[in-house]
């Protein structure tokens, strides 16, 4: 059984949201560590209001399926509220990025560092 | 179009492509061959093609044709070794020393007698990969039935100094009768390998590792004095009793040619192979971080061990065999899996688990090129720097494996 679906390998090997945000008011990052030696810092830039996700990248140290999942996880947050960030969940991750199941904490990498972030 | 596709191949000692001299050698055997048990003319002519390719590999270990017993592979020879050696003492167990970076073939069968009783040893090595003879004289005792070592590690390329263990404890063996087995799957037709230098009862071998078919193997079982093993599995007497089944001619015949190409090549083959893989290594260490596992001055020519600081073990392996061009390299041996974490030879040699994670096994056999190696160090170095780019700026820090 293939451990990566095509929507991981290509996201893995040319992710299009990887980098960093100088840290600033309308900046928000969060950071979350997993067992097996993955990281991953996401960096959410604001709009004026404090409302909208304006910018979403990531960087990660993580298997393929984390590096692609936390590029899926930027795609998504972009244009969306806070609110809706808070709502995104380890499950809508995994159907979303293309996870197998037992990748699937991965999806929970991101959950943490959303968590902390918003 | 071959098997092994575009891919930069550097997994040789996974499994080494097929000579096509050994291929055409093979093939009219594929096409017909008798049952070399029959008596009939056909029957003759099979078992004489299958005694011709004994000859062969017999001749590339100085041993005798009637020293070698056909197998499906090394994990076969290794295991009828093994078990063999155990069941000829009629199922009173007793006690084995092995090291704790063997192969699985060998691991897996003594860690299976462990289970039914046997004391088992599995002795450390150094940083450099190799076991301490004062370690391995003290583990010895009286009721010490089998001595299992590995003549090259598959993972590391670290090679064993077995006549420094046939110097210090040959005699004492000997004495005691001890089964002395060497894994040699991973020497065959890499490094000279005299069956009474080493000085081992059994010697257990594969084809695929040097260009030879998948599939066929040979144990090395000493005549005189003859070691003490009994056979594994029963049916019809083939190969002294030891082996049955039908040997598969077309298989043993590219065995048999396998080895005579490698006896015949064998100085000059390893030399280039050993400037490739120095010209790999040399152009790895363009990049920080790096570390070769295994002591440089004993390991064998077609093996590079790198661990690659700063990078996720799975990311690695995946990014250079999924990358464009894709390299075909493994993560420790082919057999294990990345998923169940990090090499057991590399963490039994102290490399962090870390490391031990993000370390790749470039192997290098006869044809493999200087541009092979160019374009492997090439994207190598390109995906190492991709990857720790990605990272988090605290994970890259190569300090981080200080403690």
């Amino acid at each position: 059984m293939p451990i990566y679906s095509d929507a991981v390998r290509k996201r893995f090997l040319a992710p299009a949201h990887a980098g960093e945000l100088p840290r600033g008011e309308r900046v928000l990052e969060g950071r979350a560590a997993a067992a097996g030696g993955s990281e991953l810092a996401l960096y959410l830039a604001v709009d004026a209001d404090g409302e909208t996700i304006e910018n979403a990248v990531f960087r990660a140290h993580g298997c393929p399926s984390c590096i692609a999942a936390a590029d899926w996880a930027c795609e998504w947050l972009r244009g969306r509220t806070l609110r809706q960030a808070r709502g995104l969940t380890a499950v809508t991750i995994e159907e979303g990025a293309g996870l197998v199941p037992e990748k699937r904490n991965c999806g929970l990498l991101i959950e943490d560092a959303l968590e902390e972030a918003v | 179009m071959n098997a092994t596709g575009k891919a930069i191949y550097l997994d040789n000692a996974a499994s080494a492509p097929l000579d096509p001299a050994v291929r055409e050698a093979m093939l009219p055997y594929l096409v017909s061959a008798a049952n070399p048990a029959s008596e009939h003319g056909p029957g003759r002519a099979a078992a004489e093609a299958v005694e011709t390719a004994r000859e062969r590999v017999a001749a590339l270990i100085g041993a005798g044709p009637d020293e070698i017993v056909w197998t499906s592979g090394a994990t076969e020879a290794n295991n009828l070794a093994i078990s063999g050696a155990a069941a000829a003492r009629r199922g009173r167990p007793g006690h084995i020393v092995t090291v704790a970076t063997a192969h699985k073939a060998v691991l897996d069968p003594i860690r299976h007698l462990g289970g039914l009783g046997w004391r088992v040893t599995e002795l450390p090595v150094n940083a450099g990969g190799r076991i301490d003879l004062d370690e391995l004289e003290a583990a010895l005792s009286g009721d010490t039935v089998l001595v299992s070592l590995t003549h090259v590690n598959n993972e590391t390329g670290v090679i064993e100094d077995l006549a420094a263990v046939r110097a210090r404890l040959g005699e004492y063996f000997r004495e005691r009768e001890i089964v002395f087995h060497v894994d040699a799957a991973q020497s065959l037709g890499k490094l000279p390998l005299a069956a009474d230098e080493i000085g081992a009862d059994l010697i257990g071998f594969s084809a695929h590792k040097l260009h030879g078919p998948q599939g066929v193997g040979a144990l090395y079982v000493r005549r005189r004095p003859r070691a003490r093993i009994a056979p594994v599995w029963h049916g019809g007497g083939h190969e002294q009793g030891l082996r049955p089944g039908t040997v598969p001619v077309h298989q043993v015949v590219g065995m048999g040619a396998a080895c005579a190409l490698a006896g015949e090549r064998m100085v000059e083959e390893q030399a280039a192979i050993a400037r490739r893989r120095d010209r790999l290594w040399t152009r790895l260490r363009e990049l920080s971080g790096t570390h070769r596992h295994g002591a440089a001055e004993h390991t064998v020519a077609g093996i590079l061990n790198v661990g690659f600081e700063g990078v996720h073990g799975e990311a690695l392996l995946a990014g250079l065999t999924l990358g464009a061009p894709p390299l075909a390299v493994s993560s420790g041996a082919a057999c294990s899996d990345v998923r169940a974490g990090s090499s057991h030879v590399l963490r039994a040699m102290g490399v962090p688990p870390e490391r031990a994670a993000a370390s790749i096994r470039f192997s290098l056999g006869r044809f493999t090129t200087d541009d092979d190696i160019e374009r492997a160090a090439d994207r190598t170095i390109e995906e190492v720097t991709r990857l720790r780019a990605l990272a988090p700026a605290e994970a890259t820090r190569p300090a981080a494996e200080v403690a």
